[in-house]
């Protein structure tokens, strides 16, 4: 003797309700964990970590400013060091990178007698600071 | 049969327990953020400027201008590296909303290579 067989509709009824609970559990953990990274960051920081590197010779920079437009840095300003008597040009080379994009720009000033000068230098393009700021600077005498 | 029907009800009830625990847990976050019991902040940092005070072949102090525009304790990280030696000093200091003149006594020897500078700025 034969089992008698269920009927089809049977299973395919009882697949979709498996179907639609699991959709269902998805859904609902997304969700759960998409609350709990919420709360987990409660304390958004951003621009945690920033980064200065300066050169190294016989002129050095001592100090950089940048010049700010809101969030976007628009240039900087750079304080370099140099023997006194050491007249002439200087290349000042500044490089801003915020992790996903970088602008550089670099000048050319007549330096008399002195042991330091300081030089504005704007970008060509405002870079946003955000979120990985890095600041490198140079200086070297043509 | 019997045994599938069984998997199928365990499979269920395992489920719809499931679902009844992440419901919980997901009732109770939304209340925490309703009743107003979790503080939501955003800090926006920004390391403004760098200055190397130097004597002679010595780094004394690095001042350290700092733009926060959420006031309170911050915990300040500064470390100074060249190619021969490396310096790492921690504050924890008040700070204002705007600019924050920050200054580190460091004294590092200067070497061929300048000096690099990496600042680290977070809540206390």
């Amino acid at each position: 003797m034969s089992k008698p067989l269920k009927h089809p509709s049977f299973f395919y009824n009882l697949k979709l309700i498996l179907l639609i609970t699991f959709i269902s559990i998805l859904i609902i953990s997304y969700s759960s964990y998409s609350v709990n990274l919420f709360l987990n960051s409660q304390n958004i920081v951003r621009g945690g970590l920033a980064e200065y590197v300066y050169d190294s010779g016989d002129e050095r920079v001592r100090s950089t400013q940048l010049l700010f437009s809101g969030d976007a840095v628009t240039g900087v300003t750079v304080t370099c060091s140099k023997p006194i008597g050491a007249t002439g040009y200087y290349i000042v080379s500044v490089r801003f990178s915020n992790g996903l994009e970088s602008v550089s720009k670099s000048i050319t000033v007549y330096q008399g007698r002195g042991s330091s000068f300081t030089v504005t230098i704007y970008f060509d393009r405002p870079i946003n600071y955000y979120p990985s700021p890095k600041l490198e600077a140079e200086v070297y005498r043509v | 049969m019997r045994k599938k029907t069984l998997i199928i009800t365990l499979m269920l009830l395992t489920t719809l327990l499931s679902v009844y625990v992440i419901s919980v847990s997901l009732s109770t976050d939304v209340k925490k953020i309703a009743g107003g019991s979790v503080e939501v902040k955003k800090y926006n940092i920004k390391i403004s400027r760098i200055n190397d005070r130097v004597w002679g072949n010595f780094l004394l102090i690095v001042d350290v201008d700092i733009v926060v525009d959420v006031s309170g304790n911050y915990n300040i990280k500064l470390t100074v590296w060249n190619d021969g030696d490396s310096r790492t000093i921690s504050q924890t200091l008040y700070l204002n909303v705007g600019t924050n003149r920050v200054s580190f006594i460091v004294y590092l020897r200067e070497g061929d290579v300048g000096f690099s500078h990496s600042v680290e700025v977070s809540p206390a």
